[in-house]
Formats: C-alpha cells, sequence, structure tokens
C-alpha cells in the first residue's frame, strides 16, 4: 500500500513539472522584450562616452617608506600610479595602511590587479637552481610550487613543484590559439586555470599543487629613492656609520643606515688614492650595470674625502669571511659550486657588457642570506690603476697589487681583459674549495710571478673533486684567448652535477 | 723501361721517389718524399708537368714518383699480420708447411688461454715458444722483456738469441695486407726521421696529439703507442687516404713503426677544436656570419661524404677543428665506414647519435644528419653540451616520444628551423646534407643569420 502511494506521488510529481513548464516559459520571454524596449529607449538619447578606468597595481612585497616623498604599504594593498619613472612611480594607495595618500613606490614591487605577475606563483625571473633552493626550504611544503620564465627560451614558463625532498620541473606549452597544456589530454586558456586544474587533481604530475612557493625575500629596489637614481652623489649627513665590517683593498666598509630608514654598506676610500673626477666616471658606468648577482651602487659622496660609496648591505659580508668562518660545518660541496656558479653569472653578464672587474677574488664577493652571492668592487681597480701607472707591480707581500690572483700578462705587461679576470676566477674557485685559503700557500709573491711562465700551476686542493680542478686548470691557461668565456664556466658550474662523463657509452646499452 | 698502366689526370697526387735535380729548364726539382700534383700530360708519354707545394711548376720523369692512392680494404689492414688469432698447434703446423727455415707466426695459446705461442719453421720442422706475460711485459726467455708483441717480434728478427734460428719470413695471415706495405705502396707512408715531435697540445682516449714540424711544415700528429690501440688508428688512417676536401682535416701521411708506434700526420688546425674555441671565444667574439659560415663549412664537408658513400658516426663540435683563418674542417675519422658497412661499433656518442642508429645499428647519411642537427645546436649555444641536465641513459626515450631540445639563446629562427628537421625522426624524411647546404646558402645570401 505504501509503494503504490509513492509511486502515485512520483507520476504526480512528473505531471507537475510538466505542467509547470508551459507556464513559465513564455514569462522570461516577455520580460526580456519589455528590458529591451526600455534600454534601447533609454541608450540612444544619451550617447555618451564613460571615463576611462584607472589601473590599479597590487602590492607583492611590504614596504617601509625610506623618505618623507615615499608611501608605505603591505602586501595586498592596492595602489594607482600617477606619474611613471623607470623605476620608482608616484602613487596614490587606494587601500591598506597609507589608503588615499600619495608618495614614490619602487616599480619592482607591484604588478597589475589580475595580472600574472599579480599571482602569487608567478616567479617570471627565478632561475631552475634558484626555484629549486626555495620550493626545498623549511617555509614551503610538499606541493609547494612556482611557474617560472625558462632560462634557455624566452617566452617559455616551466612549473616547478616540491615533491617531499625534491624539485620536478615540467614544461609549460603553449598553444596557437593562445591556451597553455602540461599534456595534450588537456588544455587551459589561461595559467591560472592550468593551476586551479591542478590544485584539484594530479593527473600525471608528482603531487597536487598546494600552497605557492613563499614569496621570502623582497627584491632590491633600484636604488635608495626616487631621486637618487639620477642624483648620484647625496649629503655625507644623510650616511649613519655603525658598525664597521672590514678593511678591504681600498678602504673601510661598514654597516650604515641611510636617512635613519635603509640599511646599506658604506665603502669608505683612502684619502689620496685617486681624482674624484676619475671616480664620478668610472661610477656612471658602475651604475648602470644591474645585474641579480652584482651588488647595487646606490650613491656616491665625493664632495669630502674620504669619499663614500654607498651600497646594498649584504647581511654576511665577504665571502672569504663567510668561508673561513665556515670552514665546512655548514657549507656542502653543491653549496660551494653553487656560489662559484652565481659568482660566474654575476661575471659572465659584465662579460658582455664589455666590462673588467680587474680584481675579483673572494674578497670582493659579498654573501647574504640563503648563501646568494654577489660581485663587489667591479672597476675600482681601474681607477686606482690609473694613479699608480708608473708603480703597476710591486713583488712584496702585502702590496696593493695581488698578484697572486692576478694573470701573468695583467703582472707582466698590464694587460687587463675578461680572460684576466678568469684567470682570477679560477684562484677564486680554489678559495671557495679550500674555505678560503690563500692560494699557492708555500710561495712568495715573487715566486708565483716567477713560475707561472715556465708553466706551473697550483696542484689540486684536498678533497676537490677532479672535474672542478679541471676547470680551474682551464681558467689558467697560458693563452688568454683560450680561457673559457664566464657564460661557459656559469653552465660547467651549474651542470656540475649533472654533467656527462664522457660523451661516449656502449653501444649494445641501447641496442634493441 | 715498364710501360705505365694509365695516363694520370690533373689533380693525381704523387710522392717522390728519388731525388731529381732537373736537366733541363722545364724541369721541376723535387727530393725525396715531396708530394707533388700532376697538372697535365706531356708529348711525352715519360713525363709529366707538375706542381709542388710551393706552387712551382715543371716538368718531371715519371718513374721517379709514385702515385698516390686511397688505401681500401681498411677491415684487412693490419700491423701485426703474422698473427693468427687463436688456431691450434696442428693448424699452426700445416699453415707453415711447406717447411721453410725463418717462417714463422703467432698464435693465441691454446695450453694457457691469454698467452702467445711463437710457432717457427726450422730444418723441416715447427718449434713452438711460449710467450708469458708478466707484470705488463712479454718474454720467451724470461731475461728479456718486451713492452708488446711487435717489439718482441723485432728482436727475434735481428738474432735468434737462443730461438732455433732468427725470424726471417712472416706467414701472412690470409686476407690480412701488412698496413705498413700498403701506407708504402699507396704513397702515403713518411720517414720518421723527417719528423720532430714539438709539444703536446691535445690528450685523446688513446693517446696524445701532438704539435710537429715534417720537413719545415707545421703539422698535427696523433701518436698511439700500444699495438692493441694502433690497430683501430689503422683504419682511421686508411679511411682518410681516401678523402680530400677543403673542410676535411688533410692527411698528410702515416708512419708505422717497427716497434708499434703508429703516427698519424695531419695539417695543423691552429685555434683547436671547434668546441674549445666556442667556449674560449664566446658571444663577445664570434658574431653570428662566423657561426654560420662554420654551420656552412661543416655542411660542406659533410656533403662532400655523402656523395662519396661515407658516414662519418661522430659528427660533434669537439671532432670539428678550426684553422687559423678560421674554417672549420671535419676531422676524427675513427667511426667512419663506408656506407655500405654493418660493422659493429663498440662505443658510440649517445647524445649525437639518431634513435635509428642507437637502436638498431642503421647508420647512413641520414643518421650523420642528425648528428649535424645536434652540432648545430652546439655551434648556436657556443658549446654546450647538448640536452642539458637530461641524464644520457634518459635522453634516448625522450627523444623517441618526441623531445626536442629548445632553439638556443639568439638563435635564428630559421636557423633553429633546420635543428628540427634534422632531428625528425623518420630518417628518410630528414633533409640530405645537400638540401641544407642550399638551405644554409639561402640564409647567408639573405643575411637572415644575424
Amino acid at each position: 500500500m505504501g509503494d503504490v502511494r509513492e509511486r502515485i506521488i512520483t507520476c504526480c510529481q512528473s505531471v507537475f513539472q510538466c505542467f509547470r513548464d508551459p507556464d513559465t516559459s513564455p514569462s522570461p520571454d516577455t520580460g526580456k522584450r519589455h528590458i529591451e524596449v526600455i534600454t534601447n529607449e533609454f541608450a540612444k538619447p544619451q550617447n555618451r562616452e564613460l571615463p576611462p578606468t584607472p589601473v590599479l597595481y597590487v602590492a607583492l612585497y611590504d614596504y617601509t617608506a625610506r623618505t618623507d616623498d615615499d608611501l608605505s604599504f603591505n602586501a595586498g594593498d592596492k595602489l594607482e600610479p600617477i606619474t611613471k619613472g623607470e623605476d620608482w612611480w608616484f602613487s596614490k594607495a587606494i587601500t591598506g595602511i597609507s589608503a588615499n595618500k600619495k608618495g614614490y613606490i619602487p616599480a619592482n614591487y607591484v604588478a597589475p590587479v589580475e595580472s600574472l605577475d599579480a599571482e602569487p606563483w608567478y616567479f617570471p625571473e627565478t632561475k631552475r637552481s634558484d626555484a629549486e633552493k626555495m620550493l626545498i626550504s623549511q617555509e614551503n611544503k610538499k606541493g609547494a610550487f612556482l611557474i617560472r620564465n625558462c632560462e634557455s627560451q624566452p617566452g617559455e614558463l616551466s612549473l616547478s613543484v616540491r615533491d617531499d625532498v625534491k624539485v620536478k620541473h615540467y614544461k609549460i606549452r603553449k598553444l596557437d590559439n593562445g591556451g597553455y597544456y602540461l599534456s595534450t589530454a588537456r588544455n587551459f586558456p589561461t595559467l591560472r586555470e592550468l593551476v586551479e586544474h591542478y590544485s584539484k587533481h594530479e593527473n600525471g604530475l608528482c603531487v597536487c599543487l598546494a600552497e605557492p612557493c613563499k614569496k621570502s625575500v623582497a627584491p632590491e629596489t633600484h636604488g635608495l629613492s626616487y631621486n637618487t637614481v639620477d642624483q648620484w652623489e647625496i649629503e655625507r649627513s644623510s650616511v649613519k656609520l655603525l658598525k664597521q665590517l672590514g678593511a678591504g683593498q681600498f678602504g673601510e666598509v661598514f654597516e650604515g643606515l641611510w636617512n635613519d630608514t635603509t640599511p646599506v654598506a658604506v665603502k669608505t676610500l683612502k684619502p689620496g688614492n685617486m681624482d674624484p673626477k676619475d671616480f664620478l666616471r668610472e661610477a656612471q658606468i658602475m651604475k648602470k650595470l644591474r645585474h641579480s648577482k652584482l651588488i647595487q651602487l646606490y650613491a656616491v659622496c665625493t664632495l669630502e674625502e674620504p669619499i663614500y660609496i654607498i651600497t646594498e648591505l649584504m647581511s654576511n659580508g665577504s665571502l672569504l669571511e663567510y668561508l673561513q668562518n665556515d670552514r665546512g660545518a655548514t657549507l656542502r660541496m653543491s653549496d660551494q659550486i653553487d656560489m662559484g656558479a652565481q659568482v660566474a653569472s654575476g661575471m659572465a653578464y659584465l662579460e658582455l657588457q664589455n666590462y673588467i672587474h680587474r680584481d675579483l677574488a673572494a674578497r670582493n664577493v659579498l654573501v647574504g642570506d640563503n648563501n646568494v652571492c654577489k660581485v663587489a668592487d667591479f672597476g675600482l681597480a681601474r681607477v686606482f690603476q690609473m694613479d699608480n701607472e708608473d708603480n703597476v707591480y710591486e713583488a712584496k707581500e702585502g702590496t696593493k697589487f695581488p698578484v697572486k690572483w692576478t694573470a701573468p700578462e695583467a703582472i707582466n705587461e698590464n694587460k687587463f681583459t675578461i680572460k684576466s679576470d678568469v684567470w682570477s676566477f679560477g684562484i677564486l674557485l680554489y678559495e671557495i674549495v679550500t674555505f678560503g685559503q690563500t692560494p699557492y700557500p708555500t710561495m712568495t709573491n715573487f715566486q708565483v710571478v716567477q713560475q707561472l711562465p715556465k708553466g706551473y700551476r697550483m696542484s689540486s686542493p684536498p678533497n676537490c673533486h677532479k672535474c672542478l680542478y679541471d676547470i680551474m686548470l682551464d681558467c689558467w691557461k697560458d693563452v688568454p684567448a683560450d680561457r673559457p668565456t664566464f657564460e661557459t664556466l656559469q653552465w660547467k658550474l651549474e651542470d656540475f652535477f649533472d654533467m656527462d662523463i664522457t660523451s661516449y657509452d656502449d653501444a649494445n646499452r641501447f641496442a634493441k | 723501361m715498364s710501360t705505365f698502366e694509365a695516363t694520370w689526370p690533373a689533380g693525381t697526387e704523387c710522392v717522390a721517389r728519388y731525388n731529381f735535380p732537373g736537366t733541363a729548364d722545364q724541369d721541376l726539382p723535387m727530393c725525396k718524399g715531396d708530394v707533388l700534383t700532376i697538372v697535365g700530360v706531356t708529348k711525352d708519354p715519360n713525363w709529366y708537368r707538375a706542381k709542388n707545394s710551393a706552387g712551382r711548376e715543371g716538368t718531371i720523369p715519371a718513374n721517379y714518383v709514385q702515385k698516390r692512392e686511397g688505401v681500401k680494404s681498411a677491415s684487412k689492414l693490419s700491423l701485426m699480420p703474422w698473427f693468427h688469432g687463436k688456431i691450434t698447434r696442428e693448424q699452426a703446423e700445416r699453415l707453415l708447411y711447406p717447411p721453410e727455415t725463418g717462417l714463422f707466426l703467432v698464435r693465441e695459446s691454446t695450453n694457457y688461454p691469454g698467452d702467445y705461442t711463437l710457432c717457427v719453421s726450422c730444418d723441416g720442422k715447427v718449434e713452438h715458444y711460449r710467450i708469458i706475460y708478466h707484470n705488463g711485459k712479454l718474454s720467451i726467455d724470461e731475461e728479456e722483456y718486451f713492452e708488446n708483441l711487435m717489439q718482441l717480434m723485432e728482436h727475434y728478427t735481428k738474432d735468434a738469441d737462443g730461438l732455433c734460428t732468427r725470424l726471417i719470413k712472416p706467414k701472412i695471415m690470409e686476407g690480412t695486407v701488412a698496413a705498413q706495405d700498403e701506407f708504402s705502396r699507396s704513397g702515403w707512408a713518411l720517414n720518421r726521421k723527417e719528423l720532430k715531435l714539438i709539444q703536446t697540445i691535445g690528450k685523446g682516449e688513446f693517446g696524445d696529439v701532438m704539435v710537429g714540424d715534417y720537413r719545415g711544415k707545421k703539422v698535427a700528429v696523433k701518436c698511439i703507442k700500444h699495438d692493441a690501440t694502433a690497430q683501430a688508428f689503422v683504419a682511421e688512417a686508411s679511411v682518410m687516404t681516401q678523402l680530400r676536401h677543403n673542410n676535411l682535416v688533410q692527411l698528410l701521411g702515416v708512419i708505422v713503426e717497427e716497434k708499434g708506434s703508429l703516427y698519424i700526420v695531419t695539417e695543423y688546425m691552429a685555434k683547436g677544436s671547434l668546441v674549445d674555441y666556442l667556449r674560449s671565444r664566446g658571444r663577445t667574439v664570434i658574431g653570428g656570419d662566423r657561426l654560420i659560415n662554420f654551420s656552412m663549412d661543416v655542411c660542406k664537408a659533410m656533403e662532400y661524404l655523402e656523395a662519396n658513400n661515407f658516414v662519418h658516426r661522430d659528427l660533434a663540435a669537439r671532432n670539428v677543428l678550426v684553422s687559423e683563418d678560421n674554417i672549420a674542417k671535419v676531422s676524427d675519422f675513427g667511426l667512419t665506414k663506408e656506407a655500405s658497412s654493418t660493422q659493429d661499433t663498440a662505443k658510440l656518442p649517445v647524445k649525437w647519435t639518431s634513435p635509428e642508429a642507437l637502436r638498431e645499428k642503421k647508420f647512413s647519411t641520414k643518421s650523420d644528419v642528425w648528428s649535424y642537427g645536434i652540432l648545430l645546436w652546439e655551434i648556436y649555444s657556443f658549446g654546450r653540451v647538448p640536452y642539458p641536465r637530461i641524464p644520457l641513459k634518459e635522453v634516448v626515450p625522450r627523444v623517441e616520444k618526441g623531445y626536442k631540445m629548445d632553439s638556443p639563446d639568439g638563435c635564428p629562427p630559421v636557423v633553429y628551423d633546420i635543428m628540427k628537421q634534422c632531428w625528425t625522426l623518420d630518417a628518410v624524411v630528414r633533409p640530405s646534407f645537400r638540401d641544407l647546404r642550399e638551405k644554409l646558402q639561402d640564409i647567408i645570401t639573405n643575411e637572415l643569420y644575424r
């Protein structure tokens, strides 16, 4: 009896639905027609253009104002640029701690709202090896991911995903009609949709995408503020010297504070060693050189002695000190190779710019957090060199000339080229492998100068991988032109642990 | 006077057998060992018009020179034609019949596997002497030791020294030709006394490459010291005697020493290997025009090999050399075979070898085209190792699934297109080297390499 009732009820519902459909169907049509008529009538007489919608930007990182003209904001705040310079924009804050205020913001801290650059997982400038380091760090967990530009092919993208303790890389391919895919089975109109899909389904990835990789470190701004980008000279009084970090080849280095807001490094140059005009001319060139592995020159003070050089501050000081303090306690072979690769990367940029360092050594490389290395003091040697032209070489210990780092043709003929920098890089690799030991430990400068032209080369340091020693020997080739480029050195070190031992292999291993 | 078989065509290379000071004004003086090129015939069939290496022309007597010919039958050449491999004592005795005092051969010992046995005919019977291997050296009497078999044979050729007779005449293994004799007969043997070795410029897998001086001319010399590996290079040298092209490294001659050393003497290429050149000069020194011209030089060399039915099998930037005036030339013919050859190869350059060659041993001009595509990638990436970060064992599976390397930074799209065509999985569809040369010529003519 109950069953029969249920059946009757189900039938009634079906009938009811059928019955309702005809009643409801005419209504929407009538409604639409009515609305359209109204819209058309109102639209025609108006005929008025709408004002353009302002382009809003979203902050990617926190920024604390460094000057009164700056604007502070936090990641996620929305801002509207009013005037755009190359590196600094005069903007108005729409939301956040500075809402409705105006001031200067660093351009590389923001991205257009809803743009690819605004996505927390988009890391366009990150290299493959850096992506691996970031994803493996403690802040991230399994499934952490990012999307970056391919190193070898500008315009192409790669997805890097953490799986337990490894990072996997997947090529993101583009369709001719503008879509994206990882495998041909699934296409997506936008990257965001691709990310959303693989956040729910593995579909061949090593793991579902989870949280985006943490953007832990804000990038360096270009320049201290908007008005030091074009004005090299700043007021000496705006710089406070705090703690001495070291004494270098040309002067002392201090931790400092600019404008009571911004940590900087201040190099004070020994008085009487150069003409300020020469230095300013060189600084003009140095300031144009921009690369993530080169120390950024912020500003100078040259109106009084000693001359100040203001640069970005690197938390761990010089590579030489860093290596000597560590002595193998935490640094492993892979870290050492990576630091060498970073230096080579910075030098490869200088090579392309036809710029010579002239004093490449571990003492002139600075180290920040996470073993980030940056080449420093590029070009300074030339400014000093000019004053010492009559006294280029002194075969004594402790003189200005770093004999043991200097290529023979530079010592004997004063011929500095990018290839003499390559020679110095070979010595720097020795310093890295030996945790900061002085090269040619049993020889005086004079003995070194005597022996090199006879073909003598330092033997391999203890515990040094043969392939790394071979790279050193390549750097110390007698004919400068035969030494490798920094571009070659960079990829050899970056690929160090993936290199084939030989190009040949047993044919039978591959035969069917 | 003997009658010469045929007239020598213009361009034929000859080697002077004797000194000829010349007896008339129109004569071309020559010294024994000079290499001359025939320019044409004269009215007298016994005299030819020829040119020497300095470019001077004159007449030469035909009976004073030996025509240079390519050494064929590479597989038959042997530095040790008296070595018969693994044969029994009885077989050896039959081979040394009819008896002739001093007739000898060497075989692998059946009683002591791994050792050799010297078999010598003497006074109507065959004596068998065990050759003992001890501490890396060979000996019969355990008093005198030798580095290799050839040195041992040379010693007992000079003096019996305890044997029943000194070694007089080798019993040549059937089907084998003595390499020394063949190179001499073909005009490629050089005089060791005229070769000065100056300096080591490279270390190959089997021997050093040295710069040297041969009769006042700077040369490159591949020196192979041990008989086991020297044998492999005999084949390479014989291939080189058959090849002549401005973009192939030119063989100048071969020296086979009694003691077992082999010297392959070639023209000297001042700027070394292309891969080292690219890695050391880089983008700031080498412009796009140089890169495309290197590519064209190699292509022309390969077109020549293609037309003459040779397969290189080891085309890579490390095997291309650069001359003082920046001409690229293909070298290293150690794996080169005639196109019809199905001969096995022990070691292959995996990242440069086409899938069908690796998997099925199907070597052909088209597998060389694949390698050429990889070489182009090497050129435009300034010497980078191909398939960066992909382990050797993973390259083939990836490639067979359609993976192709990305274009190198700064590589013109038209050049990258050529690379991809070279990497077509279906060998038949790949372009020929002649096709490739035409494509490259278009790029050069229209300056698309910038």
